[in-house]
């Protein structure tokens, strides 16, 4: 878990754009979270997403070892074919987990999010990238959820609700709760503002 | 609640239809029939009951629900808003306030006018359902609830409506709520008829639109439902039957006489399905959108039309999302396009048996040259007289070539099996349609800002055209593949309220990147400075 600090250099190439590290110094003021600075999800995201990762090999592993194990004691088959077995079942945990593990740095490298006064630019993706603008005036409303590993590692998921389709609801995954909570007050319609 | 006393006429509570009962018992029996009478054939099968007992005991709870639906309906108008009542165990009163009502859309198929009545149904802001479905009111009941709902609206919007509108709605008003003579479902207070599609027009969209192949694979579809196809494969195919042996006889002695007959007899029988199913399109258009009619009216754009089911169909102007402008190669030809709109929310009468409900098709025919008269009324701020639309990416022709060529090649692969050396022939002739294609594919492809709208383009023979004003975007998103950073291009797609999976969005690809960039910035920014009214 010590890997979890990447290099600014890393970042997408085609944006040059300086990033900054969620831990930025302690501003109180309500609205300072609008910096308009790309900043990176919070770098506890990596650990946590390395744990889901493993629960997911897991999760694929274990059946199939035990499905190895009933083949072996019910059919009796013979030991090439065991070896063979439990040596593809050993390479398809040994690379599911390596990928995992190794995709939550890289997911984390490539996505960041920018607060500015009047949107809110999310990006993802690491083959497949995508940079999502939402316009302040465009959400409908937000919400802030902690599931339990988050909640174990301090994190919180924002989600966007908009008026559209495909982007109906945009969500960012890896946020300081605090910075969470943040976002979403400053994404709020202010009060009176009725759209309906 | 009435807080104060309203006067005696608007407390009054209004019934249904007593006809109502009949109408939703038909409609609830359309859904549940299939599953009474599998339920039924099984018990039959075990030998338990008799299959007519089970469906008559089956009927029972949806006879005694429509009767109580019936009893138990009833609505009131208040000062600000419509009162629904309903229900007898779980008592439900809905308030609908006039302002939120959306659309009214009014629905008669041939029984309704056989008994003179009308399924009416409104629409509010949000959700796909309509708010309340009144199954059926007498038609005196339509009228007297349209001008109610005109009147609160008009209330409540007092003051913000520009005077010279008011006054015209004034003289609308006045007109007595009686029954207009053709068509029924007309509003008395009906305002400019924007389109209307005379027989001629209607012909002309049956022959261009290939509707009778849809109708075609639905009677196919039915036919198997029912298990028609065996009773008539008997029919045909059967021992005693003379039409099957009949038909092989005449194959045989077109197959006897040479190619060349084989070919002319077959050419002849594709020729004769083609000219069938077009046929069945006119047809089946005439009745359907017989006297479409568009009105521009106080509440939005109305629709009216069908032979034997009528629909009256409200679009309020700002509920309008996207607009979008088809063209087939035909309708091109002929020189008429079509129109059609996304809503948000919106109305499901508008097209009956579409599986999308936000999408409208406006104006089915349109000649070219009312296209800009006829959009200026769905989008008022639309003033351009023309539009200069900027190309893709230049290096796009190259990534697209290279996908038809793959795909020329993949297809001729197996000609090469097949023909020998005629494959090569095949080949080439594959590979220079697949040159053609992709070049006039992303010639095609423009887009262009205009009078704070963002307009897409796409398709070459059948093009389409989407329209989405600023205030109308909701996400800009660019996304990228990994060839597209290879070659320096983006995605760039504009997300809208209201668009349906199969609709034509504001979608453009191979932008090249800083391009890309700048428009996700500025149209974002541009989104962001106004706000978004459902």
């Amino acid at each position: 878990m010590n890997e979890s600090t990447h290099n600014i250099e890393t970042a997408d190439p085609g944006n040059p754009a300086a990033l900054a590290d969620t831990a930025a110094p302690g501003d109180t003021a309500a609205d300072a979270i609008a910096d308009g600075v790309r900043h990176r999800l919070d770098p506890r995201s990596i650990p946590l997403q390395r744990v889901v990762g493993r629960i997911v090999t897991a999760c694929v592993s274990l059946p199939l070892a035990a499905g190895i194990g009933i083949a072996w004691t019910a059919g009796e088959p013979p030991p090439v074919v065991v070896a063979a077995l439990v040596s593809v079942w050993a390479v398809i945990t040994g690379v599911l987990g390596w990928w995992l593990h190794r995709w939550a740095a890289l997911h984390h490298r490539y996505a960041s999010y920018t607060v500015n006064a009047e949107d809110i630019e999310i990006r993802s993706g690491v083959v497949w990238r995508k940079a999502i603008s939402v316009p302040r005036s465009r959400v409908q409303h937000t919400d802030v959820s902690q599931g339990p590993l988050e909640r174990r590692y301090g994190l919180g998921t924002l989600g966007i609700y908009t008026a559209g389709t495909d982007y109906a609801k945009v969500s960012l995954d890896g946020l300081e709760h605090e910075t969470a909570l943040r976002i979403r007050d400053h994404l709020l319609p202010p009060a009176g503002a009725d759209a309906v | 609640m009435p807080s104060e006393p309203a006067t005696s006429s608007r407390a009054i509570e209004h019934r249904l239809h007593p006809l109502s009962i009949g109408f939703s018992l038909g409609s609830q029996l359309r859904r549940a029939i299939f599953p009474l009478i599998l339920g039924g054939a099984s018990a039959n099968f075990l030998g338990v009951v008799e299959m007519r007992s089970v469906l008559l005991i089956g009927l029972i709870p949806f006879v005694v629900g429509s009767v109580v639906r019936y009893l138990t309906f009833r609505y009131r108008y208040e000062e600000a808003e419509l009162v629904i009542r309903s229900g007898l165990l779980f008592r439900r009163e809905r308030h609908v306030p006039y302002a939120r009502i959306q659309n009214l859309d009014a629905v008669q198929g041939v029984f309704h006018r056989m008994l003179g009545v009308v399924e009416v149904k409104l629409q509010t802001g949000g959700g796909q359902e309509p708010e309340a479905t009144l199954t059926v009111l007498p038609l005196p009941a339509l009228e007297a609830l349209r001008q109610r709902v005109r009147e609160g609206k008009r209330e409540a919007a007092d003051g913000t409506v520009a005077a010279d509108r008011m006054a015209a709605e004034e003289g609308a008003t006045a007109i007595p709520a009686e029954p207009a003579a053709d068509p029924v479902l007309a509003d008395p207070a009906e305002g400019r008829t924007l389109l209307h599609l005379p027989a001629r027009e209607l012909l002309l969209h049956g022959l261009l639109q290939n509707r009778g192949m849809v109708l075609i694979a639905a009677a196919f579809g039915l036919a198997w439902e029912f298990g028609l196809f065996e009773r008539a494969s008997n029919w045909i195919a059967g021992e005693q039957s003379w039409i099957g042996p009949a038909v092989e006889g005449a194959a045989a002695d077109v197959v006897a006489a040479g190619i060349l007959v084989t070919v002319v007899a077959i050419t002849a029988l594709v020729v004769a399905f083609v000219i069938f199913a077009r046929v069945l399109s006119v047809v089946w258009t005439l009745v359907r959108l017989h006297d479409y009619r568009v009105v521009r009216s106080e509440e939005g754009l109305r629709a009216t039309f069908g032979m034997l089911t009528q629909v009256a169909a409200t679009i309020p102007l700002r509920r309008v999302q996207t607009v979008t402008i088809h063209e087939g190669p035909l309708q091109r030809w002929a020189g008429r396009v079509a129109v059609g709109v996304q809503t948000a929310g919106g109305s499901q009468a508008g097209q009956p048996g579409n599986a999308d409900p936000h999408r409208h098709q406006l104006a089915p025919i349109l000649r070219r040259d009312r296209l800009r008269e006829f959009l200026r009324e769905v989008i008022p701020e639309l003033d351009a007289p023309e539009v200069g639309w900027e190309p893709v990416s230049p290096l796009a022709f190259r990534r697209v070539v290279r996908g038809t060529c793959f795909l020329a090649t993949l297809a001729s692969v197996p000609l090469y099996f097949t023909l020998g050396a005629w494959g090569v022939a095949f080949h080439a002739a594959f590979l220079a349609w697949a040159v053609f294609y992709a070049r006039r594919y992303v010639g095609c492809l423009g887009w262009a800002l205009k009078d704070d709208m963002v307009w897409f383009r796409s398709g070459w023979l059948w093009r389409r055209t989407t329209i989405a004003r600023y205030t109308r975007i909701q996400v800009v998103a660019l996304r990228t593949t990994p060839i597209d950073r290879w070659r320096g291009m983006a995605r760039l797609r504009v997300d809208t309220a209201g668009a349906g999976a199969a609709a034509h969005k504001v979608d453009i690809p191979y932008l090249p990147l800083d391009t890309a960039r700048q428009l996700r910035t500025h149209l974002a920014a541009e989104a962001a400075r106004t706000a978004f009214r459902w």
